[in-house]
């Protein structure tokens, strides 16, 4: 099956609610994440530092549909100032619900994967993933050919 | 562009008199003494003219006709006299004339029978002059049946509409769009607004040849009056503004003394774009740029002649010269205000202006410039279009946070490490591609090296530096 390494667009840090590991880590160990939003989410599908996080309606075809390797939860959206004084590019549009997309997967193996250990594009889909990814906003994110020699630091 | 024009002149002897008349100028422009003082002279001259005079209306000038007898001749002529001209009934005249509407007036003359109609053209852009007493005042001459004249004036256009005006300004947006990046980095020249001011005192007084060479030509222009113009740009045009917007900008026509500039259409009609200054100098129009550019340009250089002009003018824009300063805290990535910083620590501004920095790194914190206002401090040619740039920091502040410690935040927010984008660029350029390539190059790097993230922002700069701004030396 092909797979895909994913660049999600990159909407801020992690607030100060987060509950995390070590920064060095890669991916972060987060078990509660607080994610301020610095830039209008413009995908459904969005990050920090690695840590992901789905729009309701992308949450929903996911829950409804069969792929592996990924669990659902919830998570805290703030927005920071810079946020709100670029706001007004989107005057008449709403924040969606987000929730905190879990990656578990083996990279190459289930339809969501995550590269252990530093690595530029750590999020790994699979071709059948990315067929319902595709039917949503992936306007920002870049989209490669997963090569696990060329991307996966950690072999 | 001309069009006949009647003016109306009927007088009966049952003392009804209707006056149709047209604007002043087209009766200058036709040759109709129209002044008041010259209606009088005119006619008395006139009445003197006509004193013996006779009318198709007398008997002796009616002529009879092949098949017709003496008594249905004499019925003929006594039926003339009744009613001369076939006039309907005054009342009901006015009430069918469509022309008159609102504008129509109804006088009652000295004669009492005698009532005086007044019908302003339409086309009226003032209010006429009352007629002159002459012409109202009976007896009113029993020769004087009509007067008729035709005359050719040019057509008063109607005054150019708002949203026409609008569509001009949407033209005209669009070019500064796809100049506004040449503008930008003309504007972080040294003295680069006191040489456009130069320029648009050259311009102006070049006259209407000037935009013959357009759209290059405006896309120049637009340069050169950056200072002005750019202020009104970007913001939220109201349909007013716009045609404001629009006068700055592009060439006017004007029928010569005119106010009112000569509606687009006309202008496309005519092909007044097309014509040299003699050729609409034949035509009586003129080409001229509104005035509100020299107005504009004459506020903003003498703001920006002088350091205290140009504060004000950075002020508006939420700069302050100097920079004020600010405050960041250990481990995080925003600088906040004096005031801000002083609470958290418990101790009033005052206090915490008093505090030597060394004092204040040992707390973990650091007093840093303001980073906009550092950047407008550093290029105040930029002041002018403050508002449609955005600061971005190339060493993401971030990296006070997830590396503390790797970058000082006098580092991160000095004016060496800050890059100014355009404001339309900046969500595509500095919200997506920037940070994504920055959050990739920390996927990447959980420890990364001063050096690596030098490198990382001249890689940055390379690729996206043209599209700073000041692109100079990037």
């Amino acid at each position: 099956m092909k797979f895909y390494a994913l660049g999600t667009q990159a909407v801020g840090d992690f607030g100060s609610n987060t509950l995390r590991g070590d920064f060095e880590d890669r991916p972060p160990k987060v078990q509660r994440f607080h994610l301020e939003m610095d830039r209008w989410p413009k995908d459904d599908i969005v990050e920090a530092l690695a840590t992901y996080a789905v729009t309701e309606r992308l949450a929903n075809q996911l829950k409804q549909s069969s792929l592996t390797g990924f669990s659902l939860d919830e998570v805290e959206v703030t927005t920071s100032e810079a946020f709100e004084e670029w706001r007004h590019l989107h005057a008449g549009e709403v924040v969606p619900q987000f929730y905190w997309l879990k990656v578990h997967g083996k990279p190459g193996v289930d339809d969501f994967g995550l590269i252990s250990g530093p690595c530029e594009l750590p999020l790994i889909v699979s071709d059948r993933a990315m067929n319902l990814l595709k039917q949503c906003n992936l306007n920002v994110c870049e989209i490669e050919n997963y090569s696990p020699h060329k991307l996966s630091a950690a072999g | 562009m001309s069009k006949q024009v009647q003016q109306n002149l009927k007088l009966t002897d049952q003392g009804v008199e209707e006056i149709v008349q047209k604007t002043p100028e087209a009766a200058k422009e036709g040759g109709v003494i129209g002044g008041q003082p010259n209606q009088e002279v005119h006619g008395q001259a006139f009445a003197n003219a006509h004193q013996n005079d006779r009318t198709l209306s007398e008997p002796d000038m009616i002529a009879m006709n092949e098949s017709e007898t003496v008594t249905e001749y004499k019925a003929r002529v006594e039926q003339i006299q009744a009613n001369r001209f076939g006039f309907l009934d005054s009342e009901d005249e006015n009430t069918n004339d469509a022309g008159a509407g609102a504008g129509a007036r109804a006088r009652a003359g000295d004669a009492g029978k005698t009532k005086i109609h007044e019908h302003p053209a339409r086309q009226a852009v003032e209010p006429l002059p009352d007629l002159s007493p002459a012409m109202q005042q009976p007896p009113f001459d029993s020769y004087v049946k009509a007067n008729l004249q035709i005359t050719n004036v040019p057509e008063v256009s109607e005054a150019v509409r708002q949203e026409v005006l609008g569509k001009y300004a949407e033209a005209v947006l669009d070019n500064a769009a796809a100049a506004v990046r040449q503008m930008e980095n003309h504007l972080a020249q040294p003295n680069a607004i006191n040489s456009d001011f130069q320029k648009i005192g050259q311009w102006l007084s070049e006259g209407p040849g000037h935009f013959a060479q357009s759209p290059e030509q405006l896309n120049r222009d637009l340069s050169a009056v950056a200072a002005g113009a750019m202020e009104e740009i970007d913001k939220p045009l109201s349909v007013d503004e716009r045609a404001k917007m629009a006068g700055l900008l592009l060439p006017m026509f004007f029928f010569e003394g005119g106010s009112e500039p000569i509606n687009p259409e006309t202008i496309q009609q005519m092909g007044l774009e097309g014509m040299s200054e003699a050729e609409l100098k034949a035509l009586g129009i003129e080409k001229r740029v509104e005035k509100i550019v020299e107005t504009k340009t004459r506020e903003a250089a003498e703001a920006l002649d002088q350091s205290e002009g140009l504060a004000k003018l950075a002020k508006k824009f939420g700069i302050n010269m100097p920079p004020k300063d600010t405050y960041v805290f250990a481990g995080e990535k925003d600088a906040v205000s004096a005031e801000a910083a002083a609470k958290r620590l418990g101790i009033s501004s005052e206090q915490l202006k008093n505090v030597d920095e060394a004092s204040l790194i040992a707390q973990g914190i650091e007093k840093v410039a303001e980073y906009r206002d550092a950047f407008f401090n550093r290029y105040p040619g930029l002041i002018p279009v403050a508002d449609r740039i955005t600061v971005h920091h190339a060493i993401p502040k971030w990296f006070l946070k997830r590396h503390s410690g790797l970058f000082t935040a006098k580092e991160v927010n000095d004016v060496d490490s800050l890059r100014g984008i355009y404001k339309l660029a900046n969500d595509e350029l500095h919200n997506d591609k920037i940070h994504n390539a920055w959050e990739r190059f920390d996927r990447a790097n959980p420890k990364p090296s001063r050096q690596a993230v030098l490198n990382k922002v001249e890689e940055l700069d390379k690729q996206f530096g043209h599209l700073f701004v000041p692109t100079e030396g990037r």
